[in-house]
Parts: C-alpha cells; sequence; structure tokens
C-alpha cells in the first residue's frame, strides 16, 4: 500500500513539472516580443524595454523557467493586465464557482444514471433501457454548449422558469440556487452518459454472480439483493469512471460558463483569451491543469480504499 | 494501406459481410455521404450566399425562401449550415489526417525502435495525456492566434498523444505475432518487415480508431470556435453560429436548432459507423473507444 502511494506520488512529479513547462512555454508561441504582447500594439518602446527587464525576458529560458515556477510556488502569478489585480486573487475567487458548478454537476449526472442504469439492467428491453440507451447515445454526441443552450431557450426565454446565466449568490440561497440549476443541468447530462451506460452494464454483470444467487436463494427480498448485493458492488467502477470524468467536467465547464456567464476560472480563461490578457490566461491555464493532474492523483490513491482487493495486489 | 499478401481475400470478404449486416452503421455512412454531398454541393443548394447580409430579412423564421430561416444579420441559415459542414468536415478530417501521420511516424519509430527514443517520447505523451484535449488545444490556439491552418495543427497536436499511444501499442503487439517472426526468421529485412508486414496492418486500426475521434474532433473544433478559440466569424461555422445565436435566441432560436442538430446528427454517424468498422474488422476489438 505504502509503496503504491509512493510511486503513484513520484510519476506525478515529472508530469507536474512538464506540465508547468508547457504553460510556461505558451507565452513564446505568441508571435513577436511577449513584452510588446503583453502591452499591446500602442505601447511605447522604453516601456516595453522596461517590462522585458522587469519580466526577465532578457534573461536565460531556463533562468526564466525557474523565476516563473518559484514566484508560482510562492502563490505569486503576477498581475493580470486586463484587472490590474494579483492573478492569485482573480483565481482564487473563480476557483470555488466552478467547483461549485462541477459538484452540482457531478450530482445531477448521479441523480440521472444511477436510477435509469439500474432499471434497464434489471428490465433489459423496456421502457427504462431504451430511456438509458437514449441518454447515453444523446450524452455523448450532443455538444454540451448546444444543450446549454437549448436549455436557456426552454427554461428563461420560453418558460421564464430559471434565470438564463450568471450566478445568483451562495448556492444555499434562493437566487443562488435557481442560477445553479441549468448550467448543472447542461453539464450534467453528458455526463451521465457514460455513468448510465456503465451502471447498467455492471449491475448486469454482478446480477450473474453466485452471491446474488446465494442471496436470492436465501430468501432476502428483492429489493434487499438489488440494492445491498447489486448495486453495492457494482459503485466500484462507477466511481472510479466518475474519476476519470473529470476532464470532460472541466473542459465542459469552460463551455457550459461562457454560455451562462458563470464566473468560474472558464469564463475568466477565455475572457482573458479574447482581451489578450496573456498572463492572466497562463495563470488559469497553470492553475487549472496543476489541480486536474493532482485530483487524478486523489482518484487513483482512493481506489485501494474503496476495494479492498486492489490492496494486495499494489503491496 | 492493405496490402494482398498480408491480408488473406477471405478475411477482407468476411469483412465486409459482418459491416453490411450492422445496419446502424450502414445507416449512418449513408447519412454522411448524403451530409458530404450536400456540403460540397453547397454552391448549387444554397442560391444564397453564407456571409451575405439582407437588412430588410433579419430574424427571418424557416420559409420557402429560407429553407431554416435567417439569423440577425440577413444570412441565409441552410447555406450556412451546408457551408458550415464544409469546413467542419474538411478541418475535421484534416486534423484526423494529420493526427493518424504523425501518429504512425512517432508510434512505430518508438514502438518498432524502442530505446532512449521510447522512454522520452512515452514520457512527453503522458504529460501531453495528463491534460484534457479541450483545454490544451484552448491553451495552444489562444497563443498561437486562430488561422485555418492552426485550427488543423492545433487540433491535430492535441490528438497526437492518444493516437501515438495507441499505435505504439498495436506496433508492440504486432512484433510479437509470429508472421513477423517467420518473416524475420526467412531472412526479411527490418525495412521490408515494416513496410509488407508491420504497417499494412496497422490500416484497420488506424480506420477505426480515427473514425470513431472523428465525431470527438468535430465537438472539439465547434467547441473551440464557439469560444472564440477556433475558426472566426464571419466564416461559415457551427461553433461560430452557435456563438452568434446564443446572442439572438429570443428573436431567432432556430438559428440555433439547426448547427446544433447538425453536430449532433454528424458525431452520432461517425459514433455508429466507427463502432460498426471496428466490431466488422475484428470482432474481438468490441468496445474498445478513444477516450
Amino acid at each position: 500500500m505504502a509503496t503504491y502511494v509512493l510511486k503513484r506520488l513520484a510519476e506525478a512529479v515529472p508530469t507536474l513539472v512538464g506540465a508547468s513547462v508547457l504553460v510556461f512555454i505558451l507565452i513564446h508561441l505568441v508571435p513577436g516580443d511577449p513584452a510588446a504582447v503583453y502591452l499591446g500594439l500602442d505601447a511605447r518602446p522604453q516601456d516595453v524595454e522596461a517590462l522585458r527587464r522587469h519580466l526577465g525576458l532578457d534573461r536565460p529560458l531556463t533562468e526564466q523557467y525557474w523565476l516563473y515556477i518559484t514566484h508560482a510556488l510562492h502563490g505569486d502569478l503576477g498581475e493580470s493586465y486586463y484587472y490590474k489585480d494579483s492573478i492569485m486573487r482573480l483565481v482564487g475567487q473563480a476557483l470555488p464557482n466552478t467547483a461549485e458548478l462541477a459538484v452540482a454537476a457531478l450530482a445531477i449526472s448521479l441523480l440521472i444514471a444511477l436510477p435509469l442504469g439500474l432499471a434497464a439492467a434489471l428490465r433489459p428491453q423496456t421502457a427504462a433501457d431504451y430511456a438509458a440507451t437514449g441518454v447515453a447515445v444523446a450524452g455523448v454526441a450532443v455538444p454540451v454548449f448546444w444543450l446549454a443552450i437549448m436549455l436557456i431557450f426552454l427554461f428563461a426565454v420560453r418558460l421564464h422558469w430559471l434565470p438564463a446565466s450568471g450566478r445568483g449568490g451562495p448556492v444555499w440561497t434562493a437566487p443562488g440556487l435557481i442560477h445553479l440549476i441549468l448550467p448543472a443541468l447542461a453539464l450534467g447530462l453528458g455526463l451521465a452518459a457514460s455513468t448510465a451506460r456503465l451502471t447498467r452494464s455492471t449491475v448486469l454483470d454482478v446480477l450473474d454472480e453466485d452471491y446474488v444467487r446465494t442471496a436470492r436463494a436465501k430468501g432476502l427480498r428483492p429489493r434487499t439483493v438489488t440494492l445491498r448485493h447489486a448495486l453495492r458492488n457494482a459503485l466500484i467502477p462507477i466511481v472510479t469512471n466518475v474519476g476519470l470524468q473529470i476532464g470532460i467536467l472541466l473542459s465542459g465547464a469552460f463551455l457550459t460558463e461562457t454560455v451562462f456567464s458563470w464566473p468560474g476560472i472558464g469564463r475568466l480563461a477565455v475572457d482573458a483569451m479574447v482581451r489578450r490578457d496573456y498572463p492572466l490566461l497562463q495563470g488559469v491555464l497553470l492553475v487549472t491543469i496543476v489541480l486536474f493532474i493532482l485530483l487524478n492523483l486523489v482518484v487513483d490513491l482512493a481506489y485501494p480504499l474503496l476495494d479492498p482487493r486492489l490492496r494486495g495486489e499494489h503491496g | 494501406m492493405s496490402d494482398p499478401a498480408a491480408v488473406p481475400p477471405r478475411y477482407r470478404q468476411g469483412v465486409w459481410e459482418r459491416f453490411a449486416r450492422n445496419r446502424l452503421a450502414l445507416a449512418g455512412g449513408a447519412f454522411l455521404l448524403v451530409l458530404a454531398a450536400a456540403c460540397a454541393a453547397a454552391p448549387l443548394l444554397a442560391r444564397e450566399s453564407p456571409t451575405a447580409m439582407s437588412l430588410g430579412m433579419p430574424y427571418g423564421p424557416p420559409a420557402a425562401a429560407h429553407l431554416f430561416g435567417t439569423d440577425a444579420l440577413g444570412r441565409d441559415v441552410w447555406s450556412r449550415v451546408l457551408w458550415g459542414g464544409r469546413l467542419d468536415l474538411m478541418l475535421s478530417i484534416a486534423a484526423v489526417l494529420v493526427a493518424s501521420a504523425g501518429g504512425v511516424f512517432i508510434g512505430v519509430a518508438t514502438g518498432y525502435g524502442g530505446g532512449a527514443l521510447d522512454e522520452v517520447v512515452m514520457r512527453a505523451v503522458d504529460v501531453f495525456l495528463a491534460i484534457p484535449e479541450l483545454l490544451l488545444a484552448l491553451a495552444l490556439m489562444a497563443f498561437v492566434g486562430p488561422s485555418l491552418a492552426s485550427v488543423v495543427g492545433i487540433l491535430a497536436f492535441s490528438r497526437l498523444p492518444r493516437y501515438t499511444r495507441m499505435i505504439r501499442g498495436t506496433v508492440l503487439a504486432l512484433r510479437e505475432r509470429e508472421f513477423i517472426a517467420a518473416s524475420a526468421a526467412l531472412g526479411a529485412t527490418r525495412g521490408r518487415l515494416l513496410r509488407r508486414h508491420i504497417l499494412p496492418n496497422l490500416g484497420g486500426t488506424i480506420a477505426v480508431y480515427s473514425t470513431l475521434d472523428l465525431g470527438g474532433v468535430i465537438g472539439a473544433l465547434a467547441g473551440l470556435s464557439f469560444i472564440g478559440a477556433g475558426v472566426q466569424p464571419p466564416a461559415p461555422e457551427w461553433g461560430v453560429m452557435l456563438a452568434d445565436a446564443r446572442q439572438n435566441l429570443v428573436l431567432a432560436p432556430w438559428t440555433a436548432v439547426f448547427p446544433g442538430l447538425a453536430i449532433t446528427l454528424v458525431i452520432i454517424a461517425f459514433n455508429v459507423l466507427g463502432d460498426g468498422a471496428r466490431d466488422a474488422l475484428d470482432p474481438r476489438m468490441r468496445r474498445r473507444r478513444p477516450g
């Protein structure tokens, strides 16, 4: 167990370094001098020169990277050119909003997918089964931003039930909650697809197991067999799959936040891109990618806790 | 890609028969053929230019003159969907071809060559795989700047790590097969083994993988364009159209319906076609998809 944890931690280090190098290099992909790019077309030459020195652009690339990364590790990602504010602060304000959206979307996806997948497995070839297949196909094929637009059209423009965009405040307040419903639904439906499909197939597999037959033979109620024996054992691959969905969730959040003007890191990144606020964009990307790698690490480390069978294998 | 010496004819016949039995895959393929033909014939099928604005006719609902209606600038949505399909299909197919070619090159070099190169490239692949594809593409697009060439190049680059890993894995598996060992024992050179046995046998795997991936690439392209990091307006492109539509939902909701429907149907079609091709080529490969 300890070896597994250490091995997984050690594996994450080169990935983190590689990703940080990549994000650092990005600014050098912009055609022209980064300092001139930062300041815009109408900057005075002496300002560009001063900024070059301030940013350390006159030093070797390796030294620049070291500077960037040591500052970043101290929580200093520089200053946004548009907001004239600390990038770390801006990201810190946006991140909880994205987390809120992501957790709500995940909850909605499980609320849809688990009952649907379970019903489909228990009653194959019925309406429930076809509904599960429908969700699975649509969830993969319908682009999240189109789904978002259609939801806005139906529930905001036509029915006036829910607000079309923005965040209404903390989720425990009424405006906060009603603003969260549509974006979370748009993001959650896509996630529900693979979870529903997986729930159906895993429960079908588990229902074939000997211990389920034994449970039935003992005369346990079907309900108990389904929930205690079948669903509970099917949960391991489902939780694993949720871990794998973090990437989809993050990419989807970028698109969903844009549609709903949700003040999260996705919208912060897109706004920074539109405004050519390169330091801000770089900072958001660094935080997002590092967070993504760390979340995956946590998920990997959590497997042995969920599935006792894995503990032996990894020593 | 296929080589008569490498693939026995009976097997190939069986592939087509298995594929022809799969009605869903056939329907997907037929839909894509019709759509591709319609998009290719866009200049004939759409009387109006996709970018021509008619100020007298903004927000026109679908009618005989404008089958899919007109958008906020009075542009014909039917024409824009067709021209958009042309652009989306061409860019996505180009991106997948570039990713496949790059994947074959790197995957064969690392899988067949092995050694230090393999180690270094695979570590780099791991880094890129640790970043969601859309995020990687967005990051590169934002800094490189949008053009049709950069859209294709960056879409291809963002998929390249997966292609490389998949092709390298296939090459590694092929290397262990008996017919390769037999050919080597008969004195075939590395070059001949590569040309006659390794490359031809990669064809099917790549065809299946890239078909399944095309749906994802179309979605990624539209998504990037939607947030402004892909094809730029006023070009007719499905993601660009949806970004416009988002602004005009109250007055012209139909402008949001058709491009979104087009993306969805194309993704479904590529998925069922790819599934069918995979099952036909190798029934044992069932349930393997690009992630």
